[in-house]
């Protein structure tokens, strides 16, 4: 089974709030994988906007990001792409 | 008939006058019931019915809305649509219609207030949070029930739009051919959806006005005043005119307000002062060049530590410096090393000294980590290669701190340097914060090129009160003879060392003091951007000798009630309607 992990710095100001999380799980959604985040102890389903609001994020702060499944190299990816536009804001 | 008032929250500045159009948006009521066993796949297949009709309702309402311009509300109808899949929600409800076998309905209440529980109550975000999944939650109900779901009369133009709350489907519908005059609620808060997007399209509204759903009906006259958080249901025609002559008058002086960004901020006798802006992010640069920021008089780097667990590095500081830089084009930034310390500390770390305030912070945390202070030297002469930076150390108390400051500084240049990478060394000054750093400010204005005066520091370190202490607050007084002594023994030092100065407390934002500002001969200004504008517009009315004038007087004066009443007295007689005005179009300061 494949494993990655990657860890994720939340650079935008406004942080992980509810148009980036949105972004997150229709991307994560896209992928067969089971994927988690885990914040400061916190671990949360990335297909789920619940469990991904629930990170609340703040700018500057770490974000585990881990796939697991077939196709979590490319869930990987995708989500990096996400997490380091900072969501599309600055 | 009589007219009524109603005091709610003030969520968006304005004032407008209209007639009212109520949106009734009826809380659904849950039935409960048990099921037997073989209703079960039946329920189930109802609640896949139910939120695939909300996913086509709101796709409705998105694709109904993305012709009008404004289209970045609508981000929080995909937040929406993302939850009504969510797994948590779905497969909840699912497991208790199986497991428990209620009905659907019920199911989903259930599910929908445990998920709620995840989010704190006393947090803002999360406060908003669960006001979305309760949306969510009741269009899945309502349509398992077969009630209608979204507001399907667009009202008449120049409507007052009255309801109990909205939706942010609802404020889509209503809000997206910008037709509504004003907005009331009975519910919600100044950071709830609807406010926001109020605000950004500049309605009037006025939210969390708690009966107004049930005092005005449609059709009647209501006077919405967004800056105060007032709503008058039925006015009389007296009073409805004298709010269409502030709505007037207000419009002219917001219309006069923009016509001032690209004027000078120079005094009728040709004294011309610098507009700076105070800031904390790199997103602010936009809004300060639009309210005619001549440049940054402050920019607090310690934001960068906020919330995240491992410090900052030189390139990240780099890197943010520049943007900031090259966002204001060529114009002066000024960076404030470090504030750390007292009440503000990388996250994990916390002051348990008895007085923090006194103690490690600022500079002397600094000077105490030169690693970390390093890194952010290297990375301001880096940066200082790319635009106009000033460095500015914060909380000096006398020559000594600023030399070891300065001796790190030229160390972190030379360092750069010789690796062979781009530097300037920039301006140096400090922040006149402390009484002592106020008394030598000769001797320091020797040492540095500008001196900057941080006036919530300064005061409250002089008069020896905490703001935040109730029993004391009353003593905070920016007017105490001392402090006015203390501005211009700093200004009349840095003058005479033909250094620059400037003020970046809250006292260079607020209109009231700007008089006082100009008698001190102040040569920048520095506030939030918001501000500067109508500082500015005092500022081009007066004369910096009527200032000198009245600082004159007011140095003559006792006490600190005294010389407030003197400054009122004179403002008011030069700048009528400036003070009383402020309210109506909101906090100036902040």
């Amino acid at each position: 089974m494949h494993r990655l992990e990657k860890t994720f710095t939340i650079v935008n100001s406004l942080g992980l709030h509810a148009r980036p999380a949105a972004m997150i799980v229709r991307a994560a959604n896209k992928f067969r994988c089971d994927i988690q985040f885990e914040k400061d102890g916190l671990q949360i389903n990335a297909k789920s906007i619940m469990g991904v609001l629930t990170l609340a994020a703040g700018k500057g702060s770490l974000v585990v990001v881990v796939c697991e499944g077939e196709d979590a190299e490319a869930a990987l990816a995708a989500l990096a792409k996400v997490f380091e536009s900072g969501f599309g804001e600055r | 008939m009589a007219s009524t008032t109603l005091q709610g929250l003030p969520a968006s500045p304005g004032i407008a006058v209209g007639r009212c159009w109520t949106v009734d948006r009826r809380k659904v009521r849950t039935p409960r019931r048990n099921i037997a066993a073989e209703e079960v796949e039946a329920e189930l297949s109802r609640l896949e019915a139910a939120i695939e009709l909300s996913v086509r309702q709101l796709d409705g309402v998105k694709a109904r809305m993305e012709t009008a311009d404004g289209a970045e509300h609508l981000a929080i109808l995909e937040v929406h649509r993302a939850m009504l899949r969510d797994p948590s929600l779905v497969d909840e409800s699912r497991r208790l219609v199986r497991e428990e076998r209620v009905n659907v309905e019920w199911a989903v209440k259930r599910t929908i207030r445990k998920i709620k529980g995840a989010f704190s109550e006393d947090d803002e975000f999360f406060r908003e949070r669960r006001s979305d999944v309760d949306y969510v939650g009741e269009r899945i109900v309502k349509n398992l029930l077969g009630q209608g779901v979204d507001v399907v009369e667009t009202p008449p133009p120049g409507s007052i739009v009255v309801a109990r709350d909205l939706s942010p489907a609802d404020t889509a519908i209503l809000f997206h051919d910008r037709k509504v005059a004003g907005l009331v609620t009975d519910a919600g808060g100044i950071t709830s959806h609807t406010a926001i997007v109020a605000r950004a399209l500049e309605i009037p509204a006025v939210v969390g006005a708690g009966k107004a759903t049930t005092t005005a009906e449609r059709g009647d006259w209501i006077v919405v005043d967004g800056g105060r958080g007032l709503v008058v249901v039925n006015p009389s025609p007296g009073e409805r005119a004298d709010y269409e002559a502030a709505r007037i008058r207000q419009m002219e002086r917001e219309a006069e307000l923009a016509r001032l960004k690209d004027l000078p901020a120079e005094t009728v006798d040709g004294v011309r002062l610098r507009m700076l802006g105070n800031i904390e992010f790199g997103e602010e640069v936009p809004g300060l060049l639009s309210h005619g920021g001549e440049g940054v008089g402050l920019y607090r780097t310690e934001f960068l530590f906020m919330g995240r667990t491992e410090l900052p590095t030189e390139e990240d500081h780099y890197r943010d410096y520049r943007n900031i830089l090259e966002a204001m084009g060529g114009r002066p930034v000024t960076v404030r090393t470090f504030d750390l310390g007292g009440d503000k500390l990388p996250s994990g770390q916390k002051d348990h000294s008895e007085n923090p305030a006194l103690g490690l912070r600022a500079v002397r945390y600094c000077l105490r980590h030169p690693d970390l202070f390093h890194a952010q030297l290297r990375a301001a002469v880096r940066a200082a290669a790319h635009g106009n930076l000033r460095l500015m150390f914060p909380m000096v108390s006398g020559v000594a701190e600023v030399r070891a400051a300065k001796w790190m500084l030229t160390e972190a240049f030379e360092e750069v340097v010789a690796q062979g990478l781009e530097a300037r060394m920039p301006p140096v000054g400090i922040m006149v914060e402390l009484p002592a750093a106020a008394v030598v400010a000769d001797r320091l204005a020797q040492e540095v090129d500008f001196l900057s005066i941080g006036t919530n520091d300064l005061i409250q370190y002089t008069i020896g009160v905490d703001r935040q202490n109730k029993d004391v607050a009353y003593l905070y007084k920016p007017l105490h003879l001392a402090v006015l002594r203390m501005l211009r023994s700093i200004a009349d030092a840095a003058r005479a060392a033909g250094k620059t100065v400037s003020m970046c407390g809250e006292m260079a934002g607020e209109p009231l003091y700007t008089l006082v500002l100009l008698g001190l001969g102040l040569d920048e200004l520095s506030m939030n951007g918001p501000s500067i504008p109508l500082v500015k517009r005092v500022i081009r009315s007066a004369s910096a000798r009527e200032g000198r004038e009245l600082l004159d007087r007011l140095l003559g004066l006792n006490t600190a009630d005294d010389i407030e009443r003197e400054v009122r007295a004179e403002m008011t007689r030069r700048f009528p309607g400036l003070l009383e005005g402020d309210a109506a179009v909101g906090p100036v300061s902040g």
